[in-house]
Parts: structure tokens; C-alpha cells; sequence
């Protein structure tokens, strides 16, 4: 194989049709929750430990900054979820024509929204 | 010709990757629609779920399957950004320092998820 073909992983000069745009959404939203598991270990423990930890866990739930966590996480669980599932169906064969992978990409985007309104409801 | 696929690199992880996915999506799924049933929720409930046998075994393999698919993802994600092409020379050492602390913060999730769930 040829070296010295020309390659760019420059991500800056990079086109960003829909299905890549969910593709390092997918990503993103996972090493957000890479991090967020220390956050949800710790309402886990708090909230099992005593019904004082259990009680500063639901205090905790309606600060600004617990609810914003806890809606970065409930989004990221969703959209990854989904988009973990899209994968398992792009696995089997299905979606990988251009123009089902727009739709594919347009589906998971648009059922995220809709996650992202329904946590906000659920948490405000 | 013969060959051991599940040493073919990348095949276990392959594997691995999906089968985690769908024990994480059932526990996701599960704790949400607990959540969405038990609005008003209090602590003598909430710890008799995770007194139940069952809910512990769940959570501990869901707790093994994160920390796989945890490790795989974060792999992924490091081996494909800090190249050589984007970072030159620092991206072996860099990478190599990258991977060690998402180990780090693997066991110790792990370490820190049996305790909460043993000490139940």
C-alpha cells in the first residue's frame, strides 16, 4: 500500500454531513457519560447509605447545578442509547444507502429532541 | 483458511462492545420506568430494591458490562484523535498517558460500585 496517499483527520476542515454529525454525537454523549458515572455513583451511594444521604440526594436533585447534571446525563443516556441501537440496525445491513443513512441520522436527531424536552419536563 | 476469530483483533471487542450495550440499554430502561412509576419515592422503598437479590446481580453485571464497553469506547475515541497526524511526535506518550488514567478511573469505578452495592 502506498504510504504516502494523502490524508486529512483534520477535523476543522472536515465536512459534517447529518450522519456524521450523530456519529461524534455518539461519541461526545459517551465520554460524557464516562465522566458523569462518578456523578451518578455518588447519588447511589449517598441515597442507599442513610435516609439523611437519601434526603441531601433529592435536595441535591433540585439545585441548579443537579438539575443540569442530571439533564446532561438523562440527554447523553438517550441520545447514546438510541444511537447504540441505530448501530446494532446499521450491524445488520439496514440504513447503509446514502439516502437511508440521511434518514437514519434525521430519525436519531429528531427523537432526541424530543428526549431532550421530555427530561427538561420531567426535571423542572 | 483456518482462524481464531475471537483473536483476530478487534473481534472479542466487537462482540463485547454490543453484547454490554444491551445489558446497559436493559438496565437503563429498567431504572427509568422504575423512576417513572415511583413518583413519590422514599428511602425504606428505594433501599429495599437493592436489598432484592436479583437488582444485585443485575446491577453487578451491568457494573462489569459498563466497565467493558467504558473501556472499548474510550479506546476508540483516544486511538482515532491523538494520532501522530494531529499531535505528531507527543501522541504515542500521550496516548499512553490517556489510556492509563481511563484505566485508573475504570477500577476505580469498579472498585467504588461493588462497595456501594456491597455495603447495602
Amino acid at each position: 500500500m502506498n504510504k504516502n496517499r494523502p490524508i486529512n483527520l483534520n477535523l476543522t476542515s472536515i465536512r459534517f454531513p447529518l450522519a456524521a454529525i450523530a456519529s461524534i454525537s455518539h461519541r461526545i454523549t459517551g465520554v460524557i457519560l464516562f465522566l458523569g458515572v462518578a456523578f451518578l455513583l455518588y447519588l447511589l451511594q449517598t441515597s442507599l447509605g442513610s435516609e439523611a444521604g437519601f434526603n441531601l440526594t433529592v435536595q441535591l436533585s433540585q439545585t441548579f447545578v443537579g438539575k443540569l447534571l442530571i439533564w446532561l446525563i438523562l440527554v447523553s443516556i438517550g441520545y447514546h442509547l438510541l444511537a447504540g441501537v441505530k448501530h446494532l440496525m446499521l450491524d445488520l445491513g439496514w440504513g447503509e444507502t446514502k439516502a437511508s443513512s440521511e434518514r437514519g441520522a434525521k430519525a436519531l436527531l429528531a427523537s432526541s429532541l424530543v428526549i431532550a424536552i421530555l427530561a427538561s419536563v420531567w426535571i423542572l | 483458511m483456518k482462524m481464531n476469530y475471537l483473536r483476530h483483533r478487534g473481534v472479542l471487542e466487537w462482540v463485547v462492545q454490543r453484547l454490554s450495550a444491551v445489558v446497559l440499554g436493559a438496565y437503563t430502561v429498567w431504572i427509568l420506568g422504575f423512576f417513572i412509576t415511583h413518583p413519590e419515592l422514599n428511602f425504606e422503598s428505594w433501599r429495599t430494591v437493592f436489598e432484592s437479590p436479583l437488582v444485585r446481580i443485575f446491577s453487578f453485571v451491568t457494573l462489569i458490562g459498563l466497565c467493558a464497553h467504558m473501556w472499548i469506547g474510550m479506546w476508540t475515541v483516544i486511538t482515532d484523535y491523538i494520532t501522530p497526524l494531529h499531535l505528531g511526535n507527543a501522541a504515542k506518550s500521550l496516548q499512553t498517558v490517556c489510556q492509563l488514567a481511563i484505566i485508573a478511573l475504570i477500577i476505580f469505578y469498579l472498585i467504588w460500585g461493588v462497595f456501594v452495592f456491597w455495603s447495602i
